[in-house]
């Protein structure tokens, strides 16, 4: 009888030891899911990632952003909210959501750095939840951050990219479906070259091929940059071109314009 | 230094880089690369069609006649960006048939690589 009970003891231990070895693993197999799934990213693509996470955050969950040398910043998070930030002296602590947006901003910029390569884990073993913690929404934090959560809609990128390029360019021309033009600036010399490149077998540039990156063809950009420092720039979206005369040295902040409207992480 | 040592080494420096191909583009080949995966052959010299494709696309001499001040200047870059990823095509000054093709992220690792290639061209 004894030996049936200390049995039955060891048997109900080891079941026991057994479940927390499963749940331990669930565990470890369910945050290295979400790592990988955030692969290492550099600078504003990860500032964008983690907009992102806490805009699509409902339950309360950790997000644990770490840098290559080991130096971690946690963001609690919880329904779509930036609850609180790792590292915040009871001092520091923010009284208001617009204190609490322009903190997280300045830790995060801080942290994120401008080439640092930076991981985010998501723990969802987060019991609490928001109350009594001054926090400030997901809009708040990306306008402190001078980004913007709500990109505009497709059809109406093309009309975007073409505000942010106006101070970058001396021309621009816009093309429609055939070769219908929907907007002109700049001198007119300057847009019937525009045209002329268009015509003359400007449209055959851009992706080749048959993969994943080429079934998205009919999104894309082409640029060159020509020998004074000026570049043309020709961005598609459909059946809507865009064709640009660049000012001088103004191809890369161009590229970044068109890079934040269509490309992903940016 | 061996040409795959050069692209190696040209492709660390880069952050977001994964891939720099030299190619030739009348063959429309990719002869030598460096990656941080082994791509398959196709993939390679896939990317050495769209740099062909993209250079034969180009009519400078439309420019020209907006721009007569570029009148002798060839056409050496062009970028080609995607919603996943940003490809760079870079023709060398001596040999407008060699071709160094890469990949990468951020319009500001596509212009670095641009402005580094032109030295590891010269180099080969």
């Amino acid at each position: 009888m004894g030996r049936l009970a200390e049995a039955q003891t060891s048997a109900a231990s080891g079941t026991s030891t057994l479940m927390q070895a499963i749940q331990r693993l669930s565990d470890v197999q369910r945050d290295t899911l979400d790592e990988s799934r955030s692969s290492a990213q550099l600078g504003r693509p990860v500032l964008r990632r983690i907009l992102q996470e806490v805009d699509e955050t409902i339950l309360p969950r950790i997000l644990e952003l770490r840098d290559q040398a080991g130096g971690t910043l946690s963001l609690s998070v919880s329904n779509r909210r930036l609850v609180e930030l790792s590292g915040v002296d009871a001092d520091d602590a923010p009284s208001n959501p617009d204190e609490m947006a322009t903190l997280a901003a300045e830790r995060i910029e801080r942290f994120v750095g401008d080439g640092r390569e930076i991981s985010i884990r998501r723990d969802r073993r987060v019991r609490h939840g928001a109350a009594g913690h001054v926090s400030c929404s997901a809009a708040a934090l990306a306008a402190e951050l001078g980004m913007s959560l709500d990109p505009p809609p497709e059809g109406e990128r093309i009309e975007t990219l073409i505000r942010k390029l106006s101070r970058h360019a001396e021309a621009m021309l816009h093309l429609g479906k055939g070769d219908g033009s929907k907007m002109a600036t700049g001198p007119e010399g300057a847009t019937d070259m525009l045209a002329a490149l268009e015509a003359g077998g400007l449209a055959r540039s851009g992706p080749t091929g048959t993969g994943p990156q080429c079934r998205q063809g009919s999104i894309n950009c082409v640029a060159f940059p020509l020998s004074d420092g000026s570049a043309i720039l020709r961005a598609q979206e459909g059946e809507d071109r865009l064709l640009a005369l660049l000012s001088p040295n103004q191809l890369e902040p161009a590229m970044q314009a068109w890079q934040r409207l269509f490309a992903t992480g940016y | 230094m061996s040409v795959t040592d050069r692209l190696h080494d040209m492709r660390t420096g880069i952050d977001s880089c994964s891939l720099i191909a030299f190619g030739d583009l009348r063959t429309r080949l990719v002869l030598v690369s460096s990656a941080t995966r082994q791509q398959p052959q196709e993939r390679l010299d896939l990317l050495c069609r769209e740099a062909a494709a993209c250079f034969d696309a180009i009519d400078l001499d439309i420019v020209r006649a907006y721009r007569p001040e570029l009148a002798d200047a060839p056409l050496r870059n062009i970028f080609v960006l995607t919603p996943r990823e940003t490809r760079v095509h870079v023709r060398s000054e001596t040999d407008v048939s060699d071709v160094l093709s890469g990949v990468c992220g951020p319009a500001g690792d596509a212009m670095a690589l641009a402005s580094g290639s032109s030295d590891t061209l010269a180099g080969i």
